[in-house]
């Protein structure tokens, strides 16, 4: 079956998972561990991120280590970048605005 | 001060979520009255210019943005539901200068919770697009923009080194 990396961000776990292996890469059990549900539901929720290409596995010995394919990450960032940055540079503004306003409030308070 | 996004593809969602160190009734205003939208609302270096405003249920945000260069992009908010304070749903789209809505572009349906944290107030947006096409065009759209941008921003470089 063929999935839409988007799918795969688009549930916290995952997202959870994906910045777990970002760090380092972990054997399923390890991440297991970090995660209050079952190793049942993390491991289907690896095997989506694998299906979507995000998540690759290595084999090390008896282990298997789950890592992340930080080209197709990348997929995922680049193309919300430029709304990203739209919307940050909006966030700035509001913010500056709203710093010098509660300033002049601040200033017209002391005067009264 | 961080901004999350989350998308929801599934769900056709965009959800942007952002606090601002300022009280509910400050960051309010700055979302709902004009005069202040105009001063954080437009991208760089394009300025954001109010034609109506009338915010109120069934009432609408008429504006364009105009580009350093003369050129305005007209644009409609009509403003659904309200509850002061707390809560804003509208729908969004471009226009032309009769309030025509343009229909080659999508339309955005959105919604803005705002939340009184801490010394913070939190603004949750949740865009809603019609199709997953239709998110995947209104974010390549902020591509463009930003092209579009630099490109303005070159022009002027060049008119100040002649």
């Amino acid at each position: 079956m063929r999935r839409d990396i988007f799918q795969a961000i688009a549930d916290p776990t995952r997202r959870a998972i994906i910045s777990l292996i970002m760090l380092q890469s972990m054997t399923p059990n390890a991440i297991a561990e970090k995660f209050d549900s079952s190793r049942q539901a993390v491991s289907k929720h690896i095997k989506i991120l694998q299906e979507c290409g995000l998540v690759k596995s290595k084999q090390d010995g008896r282990e298997i280590y789950y890592q992340i394919e930080v080209k197709k990450l990348k997929e995922v960032t680049d193309w919300l970048a430029p709304f990203q940055q739209m919307w940050e540079e909006r966030f700035d503004r509001l913010d500056d605005y709203l710093s010098k306003i509660q300033k002049q409030k601040k200033h017209a308070a002391r005067k009264k | 001060m961080k901004t999350n996004y989350n998308i929801n593809k599934e769900a056709k969602q965009i959800i942007v979520e952002r606090s601002f160190s300022a009280s509910k009734d400050l960051v309010w205003d700055a979302y709902t009255k004009s005069e202040i939208l105009e001063q954080w609302w437009a991208p760089n270096p394009y300025k954001t210019i109010t034609k109506e405003m009338n915010f109120s249920e069934g009432g609408h945000w008429f504006y364009y943005m105009l580009s350093p260069a003369g050129e305005k992009h007209w644009c409609l908010v009509n403003y659904i539901n309200i509850k002061p304070q707390d809560f804003f749903s509208a729908k969004d789209g471009f226009c032309d200068e009769n309030k025509t809505v343009n229909t080659s572009f999508p339309s955005t349906y959105w919604e803005n919770n705002f939340l009184e944290e801490q010394d913070y107030t939190k603004v949750i947006t949740t865009l809603n697009f019609q199709s997953v096409e239709a998110l995947e065009q209104l974010v390549s759209m902020g591509f463009k923009e930003g092209f579009a941008m630099a490109h303005e921003n070159l022009d002027q470089l060049f008119l100040k080194m002649k």
